[in-house]
């Protein structure tokens, strides 16, 4: 069966009338948010002007800027593309507003100073929770550390470590 | 030149505050007709009424999404 061209018999149309293109569509398929959410957008190309056509319909006339490069038909198929983009931003801003509420709200809980870390205490749960077998880990590990044990010689000073061997370059004959 | 403002889309404050903005260049005019605020603009020079009176109307819609806010 054949795409059809034309969609005049759906809820969500457009036409060109003169010098300006309409489109008109149901006012529950797409929120007030949506509708306006796209008429910001074309701001910068055109003047827009957003009308009830009747109790159900929402009409938008679009009369292009006198520099503007976009034909009617073009600007009357972005405007349709982008009331579908809106609709779905906002369909998703609302799916995920918990999420992202709860992430905001822990991100400045955990921003905040506990009363005894204000005055240069021991930071309390500043570690964040870890699975049972790392933290079992972490736990032998610091019971066989102990901060005297250097078995790298990481504590040695430089000087200390690498005196007498350029002291003997210096003066073979002295050593 | 005329254009109206349904009042289920375009809030009277926003109106009101593009009349207030567009009052120093053109000759602006409201009155009421049910549903609609209806505008009437005359900048003085007809060539140019219809531009004045698209940007009067984005003005308008600039100040409707501003006063709805960012969501």
């Amino acid at each position: 069966m054949p795409a059809k061209k034309t969609d005049s018999g759906s809820e969500f149309r457009a036409t060109v009338k003169g010098d300006s293109a309409v489109i008109k569509f149901h006012k529950s398929l797409y929120s007030t948010d949506a509708l306006f959410g796209t008429a910001f957008v074309f701001l910068d190309r055109c003047y827009v002007h957003c009308d009830m056509a009747d109790a159900d319909h929402v009409e938008v006339v679009l009369v292009p800027r006198s520099e503007s490069k976009w034909s009617l038909a073009e600007l009357a198929g972005e405007f349709k593309n982008e009331m579908v983009n809106q609709a779905l931003r906002f369909k998703l801003a609302k799916q995920t507003e918990k999420v992202r509420t709860m992430i905001v709200g822990r991100a400045i809980g955990e921003s905040i100073p506990e009363e005894g870390n204000a005055q240069g205490g021991p930071v309390a749960n500043a570690v964040p929770e870890l699975p049972p077998e790392v933290a079992k880990l972490l736990s032998e590990e610091e019971e066989s550390l102990d901060f005297l044990d250097d078995p790298f010689g990481i504590a040695v000073p430089w000087e200390e470590k690498y005196k007498k061997d350029e002291a003997a370059k210096a003066d073979p004959d002295k050593v | 030149m005329k254009t109206r403002f349904h009042k289920k889309l375009y809030p009277a404050r926003a109106v009101k505050l593009a009349v207030e903005a567009f009052a120093e260049v053109a000759t602006v005019t409201v009155t009421k007709d049910g549903d609609y605020t209806v505008v009437d603009l005359e900048s003085g020079d007809c060539a140019e009424d219809a531009e004045y009176l698209g940007e009067f109307e984005n003005y308008v819609l600039g100040e409707t999404i501003s006063m709805r806010g960012v969501k």
